[in-house]
């Protein structure tokens, strides 16, 4: 059944079909939600929330729409929110820093749309592109969270040695990610 | 701007990102962010981190996000129906028992021994039949709630037992001793037990049954699985056990991963005693936090938001 029929059997209440969907886009929506949020944790939230709010106004899907982009506008609109709430947590416990970035990541919010996808499969690319050895440094940070003085540790050097080589990475790919979407730009 | 300004503020953006900074550092920081150009580069930086944490993190399995998302439609949905209309099970029984408590005849009070003891043999023998039923259906709850059931498979699962290895089908048991492996990248695996608990198996898991009449047993060899487990009697404790710990789980929803001679616990609700093998050390993990086993690593519970990028 395509995406249509069974949001014609969802507006019904047909909680079961609503399950296919969930089963059809859940990790695309992850995937489209990683990186607009602060981390992973909430990106799956967020995926979770966009669906309950997606049956709760299953009515105003449109027949013709496609159901990924209107979904994808769901989650949108739950990841800004997420920001604002970032903001004023940040605001009222006073981290400066941390509402500056709620505040760049808000206003940058009307051009984050399809582009996003590109930028994702660029980045993944560009991981495979690293050494094995800087792919394990990778894993240690962000995989299980060893701090800078476990990794330099594991390194057989120190957490200052680690913090550069990790900055250096990030570099790499930073730069790597924009090579790659400069040259599928005509 | 100057090189070295700029070199200062990639480090001050490095130890924000990796270590955090202190007050006077993050005022400076925020300060050089009022350059457009430079706060450009910080949200790039920033984005890239949760973008590599978000590629790196596994994604929930599909099965397993139906599941998260249905019981919060079935709440959504029991708010639109109007108050006072469902009839709580409980309820019904109670109404149903008032009605027939006064139906049961009194037996008379003037009968002979023998005949109260020809009456009273039926009722024996009815009781014995029915001990013998209960012995029987307790014997094999006591076997079945030992085993596991894989309620649905996507990719290949294959399955180490006894009679060797066996690629494995949705509703085939997973036995005592036995050991399931998801293999490959986009295999995952639903088990569920008697007692309504799940586990849900991500790419490339190891894990064994090694459940008993006193305990339910899982060990985690390698990969990442989730547990919904329902509340457990404390006498038969509900263990999760990797190769550097142990999360006694009483009633609770977790993620666990193992690999690479570390272990992380994610508790997202109720409270797991987390125990590192090695030295027997334990912390109390509940629901929003977490906890690593891993060597040169803190053994303390963090929320799962304490990261720099989170408030």
């Amino acid at each position: 059944m395509d995406d249509a029929e069974i949001m014609a059997s969802v507006r019904t209440g047909d909680r079961d079909a609503f399950g296919t969907l969930v089963e059809r886009y859940q990790r695309s929506l992850y995937y489209f939600v990683v990186g607009k949020v602060a981390d992973d944790t909430e990106a799956k939230d967020i995926v979770q929330k966009t669906f309950v709010a997606a049956f709760q106004h299953r009515t105003d899907f449109r027949v013709g729409e496609s159901f990924f982009a209107w979904l994808k506008g769901i989650a949108l609109n739950h990841c800004r929110n997420e920001w604002r709430r970032y903001q004023s947590q940040a605001r009222l416990a006073g981290r400066l820093l941390e509402e500056k970035r709620a505040e760049l990541e808000l206003a940058s919010f009307k051009n984050r749309l399809d582009d996003d996808d590109r930028r994702l499969a660029a980045l993944r690319q560009c991981m495979e592109q690293l050494s094995r050895h800087e792919q394990t440094v990778i894993e240690w940070r962000f995989v299980e969270e060893l701090p800078l003085a476990a990794i330099g540790e594991q390194l057989g050097r120190g957490t200052e040695a680690a913090r550069l080589l990790l900055y250096r990475i990030r570099h790499r790919l930073a730069d790597c990610v924009k090579k790659r979407l400069s040259v599928e730009m005509p | 701007m100057s090189a070295d300004s700029m070199s200062r503020f990639e480090e001050l953006v490095s130890r924000y990102l990796d270590e955090g900074l202190t007050e006077a550092a993050a005022a400076e920081l925020a300060g050089l962010l009022e350059e457009p150009r430079l706060a450009a580069r910080f949200l790039e930086m920033t984005r890239l981190n949760s973008e590599i944490a978000g590629l790196l993190s596994a994604p929930v399995p599909d099965a397993a996000m139906v599941d998260l998302v249905r019981p919060d439609i079935e709440k959504a949905l029991a708010g639109e129906q109007p108050p006072g209309v469902r009839l709580r099970f409980s309820e019904r029984i109670q109404t149903s028992a008032k009605t027939e408590t006064n139906v049961v005849s009194a037996p008379s009070a003037f009968k002979s021994r023998r005949k109260a003891l020809l009456r009273a043999l039926p009722w024996a023998a009815v009781f014995l039949l029915f001990a013998g039923l209960a012995a029987i259906i307790i014997l094999n709850r006591t076997r079945s709630s030992e085993a596991g059931t894989v309620a649905s498979i996507e990719g290949e699962i294959r399955r180490l037992g006894s009679q060797g290895e066996q690629a494995l089908k949705e509703r085939q048991s997973w036995q005592r001793g036995e050991t399931l492996k998801t293999v490959g990248a986009k295999s995952t695996a639903t088990v569920t037990f008697s007692d309504r608990s799940r586990l849900v198996l991500s790419e490339d898991c190891i894990v064994r049954n090694q459940s008993t009449r006193e305990e339910h047993r899982v060990e985690l060899d390698h990969g990442a699985l989730q547990a919904v487990v329902t509340k457990q009697p404390t006498k038969r404790p509900f263990l999760l056990v990797t190769p550097e710990a142990e999360a006694l789980v009483v009633g609770t929803a977790l993620r666990l991963v193992t690999g690479g001679h570390h272990t992380r616990l994610e508790v997202t609700e109720g409270e797991v005693l987390f125990r590192r093998r090695h030295d027997g050390a334990e912390v109390s993990v509940k629901a929003g936090n977490y906890a690593v086993v891993a060597p040169n690593v803190p053994f303390v519970v963090r929320p799962i938001h304490a990261n720099p990028h989170h408030p």
